[in-house]
């Protein structure tokens, strides 16, 4: 599920939510539970956990082509809280490829998470110093999409603390859930299982939609002209010209008028 | 190095990358090209992982005939075309795979 996906959903934006703020404590929406839980938070995440679902289900199926345990798999899964870069990364396990390239090519595919951390942090800002450090591992494409939608949060520390707690504890256990889950199962498929090709298909699944623009039309068509004729090139180095590549081309494309 | 070390390393650097400017640089320090850059990672990468999963596909014949990988490619990419849904994207794919082979045996 893409971020602008995500924005898609019509419950994230109700009109009838109040503004919160810090002088208008009496109209914050009521805690659930146990006060941990954001009752609109969970509202909307919903339909965020059944979009992931099939995602953390395809990368289960490859963390058990790498024949890694389950404990290893889910604990390696929660580390890295990553799906695309995830299946790239274990991509390059599965065909020999080493620690550097590994690494450059997460930090390449990641590098957008720098860009969502520059937009949410003032909402980190002046947060409990735990906060700061561990909560930031929630930041996904879902999270932060789901944040953008609700800019009464920057108002209230407190509120968004629980908010985005609730929405990364939920995403977090559907996702590892069905990623163990899938793992317990062990391996599913053989070496010419038609179940090998989910991860290529899924990948398919989130370009597609994205063509329409143009800049993404000339990254994606750069990064697959690059990734596919040097393919040949051991240790998956093509692969990470492919996306330096496609990443250069897209932004001479967005300079150029359309 | 066992891949799960990998990984976990790969969860390192990308903590780094989700902390840099909320704990290490101020985010206005982020430069606009820079921005741009990063914001068109995402197609850049699905295509670079498609591209070099299908020739693998085709090279080592993974998923079994290397033509029926490309039709189902093709398939696959009408449906999310059309649907816009990645998860039935993926259904099409390995169902429309699984034909192909069939009748290709």
């Amino acid at each position: 599920v893409s971020a602008r996906a995500a924005l898609r959903h019509e419950p994230f934006a109700s009109p009838h939510l109040p503004v919160v703020s810090p002088t208008n404590q009496a109209e914050r929406p009521k805690r659930w539970v146990t006060g941990v839980v954001d009752r609109e938070a969970l509202r909307d995440v919903i339909p965020i956990l059944m979009g992931i679902a099939p995602f953390a289900m395809v990368i289960g199926v490859a963390l058990g082509e790498l024949e890694i345990s389950q404990p290893m798999g889910i604990a390696a899964s929660a580390l890295i809280y990553a799906g695309s870069a995830q299946l790239a990364a274990i991509d390059l396990l599965s065909g020999g490829a080493g620690l550097i390239t590994v690494l450059l090519t997460v930090a390449v595919i990641n590098a957008r998470m720098l860009v969502y951390g520059a937009a949410l942090e003032p909402m980190f800002r002046d947060q409990p110093a735990w906060f700061r450090w561990i909560a930031p591992q929630f930041i996904v494409d879902q999270t932060y999409a789901l944040v953008l939608n609700r800019p009464e949060l920057a108002h209230d520390r407190e509120r968004f603390r629980r908010y985005w707690l609730t929405i990364g504890g939920a995403i977090g256990l559907v996702w590892l859930g069905t990623i163990g889950t899938t793992l317990s199962m062990g391996p599913i498929t053989g070496p010419q299982s038609p179940l090998n090709f989910a991860p290529t298909a899924l990948f398919i699944g989130m370009l597609v939609p994205k063509l329409a623009e143009r800049r993404a039309w000339i990254a994606a068509a750069g990064a697959a002209l690059v990734a596919g004729l040097a393919s040949l090139l051991p240790n998956g180095i093509g692969l990470l010209a492919g996306i330096l590549a496609g990443m250069t081309l897209g932004s001479f494309g967005e300079r150029r008028p359309s | 190095m066992t891949a799960f070390a990998i990984l976990a390393a790969g969860g390192a650097v990308t903590w780094l990358i989700r902390v840099a400017f909320i704990n290490f640089v101020p985010s206005s320090r982020l430069p606009p090209i820079a921005r741009r850059a990063v914001e068109g990672v995402g197609p850049a990468a699905m295509a670079a992982l498609i591209a070099t999963e299908l020739s693998q596909h085709v090279q080592t014949g993974g998923t079994g005939e290397p033509a029926a990988s490309l039709g189902a490619a093709v398939v696959a990419g009408l449906a999310a075309w059309r649907t816009r849904k990645p998860a039935l994207t993926v259904v099409v794919g390995i169902i429309v795979l699984w034909l192909l082979g069939a009748v290709a045996n």
